[in-house]
């Protein structure tokens, strides 16, 4: 309890990290993370609002307590903003406070970085609910099919903030799933392997991969919804020969994934509350782990089950429903495995676990109407009714909602030193979860009767009044469920029990720090040799690795970093078991450019919301604040632990040790360049869909593309990425002027590419307008050509880079980042060259 | 004695259940699919019964395990958790169990999946999406009839869907699962009625403002009532002699009526708005979802804009005295 006074002591002590500017400029993980779940939960408020006047709508028939117009902007919100404004970014909230904590870490990665996703996901929430005052908010539902959502059906903005809103919080999405994941290779506590780590934080290395290829999908997605309603593009346009399936397409290969990317982290919450209060380890822990991996991955191949009724091939939705309840088994393996770690146990049934049982109980039932959706006829029967609204809200409150509260009662003394009310709690519990089976269970029925989804009335007479009735009052219950959560919250913050740094007397390395942790979270650390780092500590004769679960040896990883310091990790452990780690720094680290970046990104978006003018003078902000981030002085952390097999293949290659910061920037490159690879791959799949469709190519009365400029370019494209390569190797050899000689001519063959490129436009004789062709050939070699200037723009940077006096190795990683981006850039163009002008 | 909430709280999702499987079957005016009238949809049935009797004794098996875990290790001392981490035969055993079901599951619906093939003599019915109704045509006898169906029974029917603007879908719960209708693309449903009587159908894909209010009606009648039905429908409209219903003719000509709908032996030959040649002989109006009498005849012309707000068909400024007659000549299109 001392320590907790102490820490909450010198948390305040730091004039620059008081106040609002202290908010504002913080890159903290922990404050990070509660301003997403602080945001996220005001947000499901809202979300919430809207649910209770659809549901109060719904209780009768033909009600008129809204007009058609307002309840179809009301349910496209309450879906938008449940998936976008609160399940990612809660979960994104948790993962941020806690990721560091579970693996020992001292922060994220890329602390910065960290705090720019937050603010592109708020500033995209603020947009998106700005169009209620410009003309109405999207009305089209969360997955604004087209045509419904082009220009001539839906006149007004609402699809185009919607559109913004969209890209804005993928990028917050794609940079935090980045960092999750260089944190979670490269930060991991002395000992830890992955396998070791904690289930959430698996699951959320597991499910930012998930975030990295499903994203890019629905971007360009959005991306040609914009030129068809914006700049007269053909893509969904029917009569110039564009196809509406294609947009469900892409949008369902980022919107079957998506459901797992909401659901996934609650499955890692589950596998921390149930244990520990079941006091003892998870059941067929390594299942589990390979379980989620394979959800995650099942994920990807199973999007049309979205699209039985639109008519495709009949082998085509034989294998999405074969691989759809493939998925019902490690589903089930992950039930049971909780069921039998609860089994013998010795329970402490408190609200988190009751709130975890409630998931066991509830999920099941989300989980076997899944596999009954994917059984084609029947889907063909309940798709687009009732049955499925009542599904996926299983899945969704049964499973994401349940797991978050659960973690919520879990983690609130460590991030707050308060436990929050247990009698509340118990309040809050039972209305969930008889609200929970009040509002969905009959809606199931309702399904099955008939009644149809996203309609704002009904008719009398079908036999569905006692149905909407009783699920309306269901809904009230959740809704007053939800103000008795936020009720004990604002309590328990104010005059809630003291928990101390270990209230639940818990087994991972969260709880061997203070609560609230200090800023820089961890004096010392455990050694950690398997997944219950404490639980070995408090236990040391009864160690899960003396039982064969955890490594009895020093991991190789140890040995290595031993060799640096002349001691082995278990020497510095010391009879306490604890490791001391170097002393941190006295003051968290702030900074404002992320916030800076932020707004340039909000401008950018506004300007393509109004002019273009106001697009480029938004552009030039962004990137005087990119510059002024890339030169501030980062504080050089003091390194603790890293991995070492990266240590040791690094220093046998310079000579010379390289910090792990340096290490993230290829990784977390090439990540990027992953998640780019789908973009790519998402927009050439889109051109050969059309093409294929379309009865002759190119397109009769247009011109075939001469194949001179871009061939040249192409020669041109390839000879920059050796250059590029050949002073890369004399970077990493230290010679720094052969450096520049490679990456100066790189950026001059570059800068001649994009010169071609806009010649060709010139030349080509057509324009983006004009039909299939025009929007496909320019979207593509566009989209590749702001690559080739962004890649451009981080040579040019590193080029005057190379002259400031702080050069030197620590710069081989962002050197190295570059070169591959500019490898995958030429790679790309290699497709492009091929699949536009050749065949 | 607090535990026992627990068990209530399962208790409550067994009767929740057991209230679905027993409340399933509705009134026996809903559109369900558990009261199906056609081979295909009877099939369909079948099936979700196999899936609700897997998926309940899936469920019983997992809510048990869980009360049963609470009631049985709740509160127990520290000392009593033993240390398990796993066992490998039971984790075999429970991912061998689900996926020998997920394998039965999986052979039924292919089994299921395939459409029988159509007989030669299949009736040949062709729907056009609109927003917000259904523009049907019987191309084999050259007639539109508007969110209104008739088909023999016992007569295989051929469906080709398609759509004019957004996407909607093709869908009568009794009869069959949904097809959706997509501009651009043909798609097609084939079905055979084998009871007479009315049945809904309804727009399965949202489609904009109005899709609450996108329904049509199938009749299906002996094949000598549907024999009759088509040779009324495949005659132009008769033309009133005299009095107010001619007055409504009139006035339905002259107004803006006749730019959007067309009325077979007169100059009216609009295409915006349903065909109206026989509205006087069906049974909705304001595409299924409004009977057809009278008063909301007259609702509709004076106001419909407030019956189905959002639609297309604008307010017109009618005087009661046109309404009236607007009323008689609608009613007079038999």
């Amino acid at each position: 309890m001392n320590s907790t006074a102490d820490s909450r002591a010198h948390a305040l002590a730091s004039p620059a990290t008081s106040g609002l500017r202290g908010w504002l400029t913080t890159t903290d993980h922990k404050r990070i993370g509660l301003l997403y779940i602080a945001t996220s939960l005001l947000f499901f408020a809202v979300a919430i609002g809207f649910a209770m006047v659809m549901r109060t709508q719904l209780a009768t028939p033909r009600a008129g307590l809204v007009s058609p117009e307002t309840y179809n902007q009301v349910f496209t919100m309450h879906g938008t903003t449940m998936v976008f404004l609160f399940g990612m970014p809660i979960l994104a909230g948790f993962g941020n406070y806690m990721l560091p904590l579970l693996i020992g870490a001292r922060d994220m990665a890329f602390p910065r970085m960290n705090a720019l996703s937050y603010w592109a996901y708020l500033f995209g929430g603020l947009l998106l609910y700005s169009s209620f005052a410009f003309g109405g908010a999207i009305d089209t539902g969360w997955f604004s099919y087209t045509p419904l959502s082009n220009r001539s059906f839906s006149g007004h903005d609402g699809v185009d903030f919607w559109v913004l809103f969209i890209i804005l919080t993928g990028i917050s999405s794609l940079l935090g799933a980045v960092n999750f994941v260089v944190t979670t290779v490269k930060m991991r506590a002395p000992g830890m392997r992955l396998q070791d780590i904690p289930v959430f934080a698996f699951a959320t290395f597991v499910n930012s991969f998930l975030i990295l290829f499903a994203i890019p999908s629905l971007t360009v997605g959005v991306v040609m919804l914009y030129l068809d309603r914006n700049y007269g593009t053909a893509f969904f346009d029917v009569p110039r020969g564009g196809d509406p399936l294609l947009w469900q397409h892409l949008f369902w290969f980022f919107g079957h994934p998506e459901v797992y990317i909401l659901v996934l982290p609650a499955f890692g919450m589950l596998s921390e509350v149930v244990p520990v209060f079941s006091r003892k380890p998870l059941f067929g822990r390594g299942a589990m782990l390979i379980a989620i991996g394979l959800i995650g991955f099942y994920g990807f191949l199973v999007w049309a089950h979205h699209m039985f009724a639109v008519g495709l091939p009949f082998w085509f939705n034989v294998f999405m429903a074969g691989a759809s309840f493939l998925i019902a088994v490690p589903t089930g393996i992950k039930l049971f495995n909780w069921l039998a770690t609860m089994w013998g146990g010795a329970l402490r049934f408190n609200t988190s676990l009751k709130f975890a049982a409630g998931m066991i109980g509830v999920f099941t039932v989300g989980g076997l109407t899944g596999v009954s959706l994917a059984v084609v006829p029947f889907n063909w029967q309940v798709t687009d009714t009732y049955y499925v609204v009542a599904h996926f809200h299983n899945t969704l409150i049964g499973g994401t909602v349940f797991g978050v509260m659960a973690a919520l009662y879990y983690w609130f003394p460590k991030a707050t030193g308060r436990l929050l009310g247990e009698r509340l709690g118990l309040a809050h519990f039972l209305l969930y979860l008889f609200g929970f089976l009040l509002t969905f269970m009959p809606l199931h029925v309702v399904g099955l009767l008939g009644m149809p989804r996203r309609v704002y009335t009904w008719q009398e007479g079908m036999g569905w009044e006692p149905y909407n009735l009783v699920s309306t009052m269901g809904g009230y219950m959740l809704a007053l469920g939800t103000l008795v959560l936020l009720w004990n919250i604002g309590r328990s913050l104010i005059s809630g029990k003291v928990a101390g740094d270990d209230p639940w007397d818990a087994w991972t390395l969260e709880w061997a720090t203070t609560s609230p942790p200090p800023h820089y979270n961890f004096a010392t650390l455990p050694l950690v040799r398997g997944p219950r780092p404490l639980w070995d500590l408090k236990k040391p004769d009864r160690a899960d690795w003396r039982r064969g679960h955890g490594h009895a040896e020093e991991p190789a990883a140890q040995r290595v970093r031993a060799a640096s310091v002349g001691k082995t990790a278990a020497d510095l452990a010391g009879p306490s078991g604890m490791v001391a780690l170097p002393p941190p720094h006295e003051h968290p680290y702030q900074s404002a450019a992320p916030i800076t970046l932020a707004v340039g990104l909000l401008a950018i978006a506004a300007g393509f919301l109004s002019s273009l003018i106001v697009v480029a003078l938004a552009a030039v902000f962004v990137l005087g604040a990119l510059i002024a981030w890339l030169w501030e002085p980062a504080p050089e952390e003091p390194e603790p632990f890293p991995p070492a097999r990266y240590a040791r293949r690094r220093v046998g290659k310079i000579g010379q040790a390289i910090t792990y910061r340096t290490e993230s920037a290829p990784l977390a490159t090439l990540l990027f360049i992953g998640s780019e690879a789908v973009f790519f791959a998402a927009l050439i799949y889109s051109y050969f869909h059309l093409r294929y469709m379309a009865m002759e190519w190119p397109p009769a009365g247009m011109p075939d593309l001469p194949v001179g400029i871009p061939a040249f370019n192409t020669f041109i494209l390839v000879t920059s990425g050796v250059l590029a390569h050949w002073g890369m190797a004399a970077f990493r050899r230290g010679d720094t002027g052969r450096f520049r000689w490679g990456v100066g001519l790189a950026v001059v063959l570059g800068s001649l590419f994009l010169a071609g490129q806009i010649y060709e436009y010139g030349h080509v004789g057509f324009g983006l307008s004009d039909g299939l062709l025009g929007s496909t050939f320019f979207t593509l070699t566009g989209f590749h050509g702001a690559h080739v200037a962004a890649g451009l723009i981080a040579f040019i940077f590193l080029l005057l880079r190379s002259f400031s006096r702080d050069w030197g190795p620590r710069w081989i990683g962002a050197a190295e980042a570059t070169t591959y981006y500019w490898h995958f850039v030429d790679v790309v163009w290699l497709i492009l060259f091929t699949a536009v002008y050749l065949i | 004695v607090r535990r026992d909430w627990a068990a209530a709280a399962s208790l409550c999702l067994v009767a929740v259940a057991a209230a679905m499987v027993l409340g399933g079957c509705g009134t026996p005016d809903s559109p369900s699919i558990l009261r199906p009238e056609s081979p295909g949809a009877q099939q369909v049935r079948n099936v979700t019964y196999v899936l609700l009797a897997i998926s309940i004794v899936i469920f019983l098996v997992v809510e048990t395990l869980l009360v049963l875990a609470i009631v049985r290790f709740r509160g127990r001392r520290e000392e009593e958790a033993v240390q398990t981490y796993g066992s490998r035969k039971i984790e075999i055993l429970w991912t061998a169990i689900p996926v020998v079901i997920v394998i039965v599951i999986f052979a039924i619906t292919v089994a299921t999946m395939r459409t029988p093939q159509l007989p030669g003599d299949a009736l040949l019915l062709r729907a056009d999406g609109r927003a917000w109704w259904w523009d049907f045509s019987y191309p084999q006898a050259d007639f539109a009839s508007p969110n209104e169906i008739h088909v023999p029974v016992d007569r295989p029917v051929d469906v080709e869907l398609t759509s004019s603007d957004v996407i909607h879908s093709f869908w009568m719960p009794q009869i069959g699962g949904k097809t959706d209708m997509v501009p651009g693309k043909l798609n097609r449903q084939s079905f055979t009625v084998i009871t007479p009587g009315q049945y809904l159908g309804i727009c399965g894909e949202y489609c904009g403002v109005q899709h609450a209010h996108m329904q049509f009606v199938m009749v299906a009648e002996s094949p000598e009532e549907f024999s009759a039905w088509v040779a009324r429908q495949q005659q132009p409209a008769e033309e009133p002699e005299d009095g107010p219903a001619r007055q409504g003719m009139e006035a339905f000509l002259a107004l803006p009526c006749a730019g959007c709908h067309s009325i077979r032996g007169t100059d009216a030959v609009g295409r915006a708005g349903p065909d109206l040649t026989h509205v006087g002989s069906r049974l909705y109006l304001a595409a299924g979802t409004l009977e057809n009498d009278d008063e909301n005849m007259a609702r509709w012309l004076r106001d419909p804009q407030g019956v189905k707000p959002g639609n297309l068909m604008p307010n017109s400024p009618l005087s009661e005295e046109q309404v009236q007659q607007l009323v008689e000549y609608m009613k007079g299109l038999q």
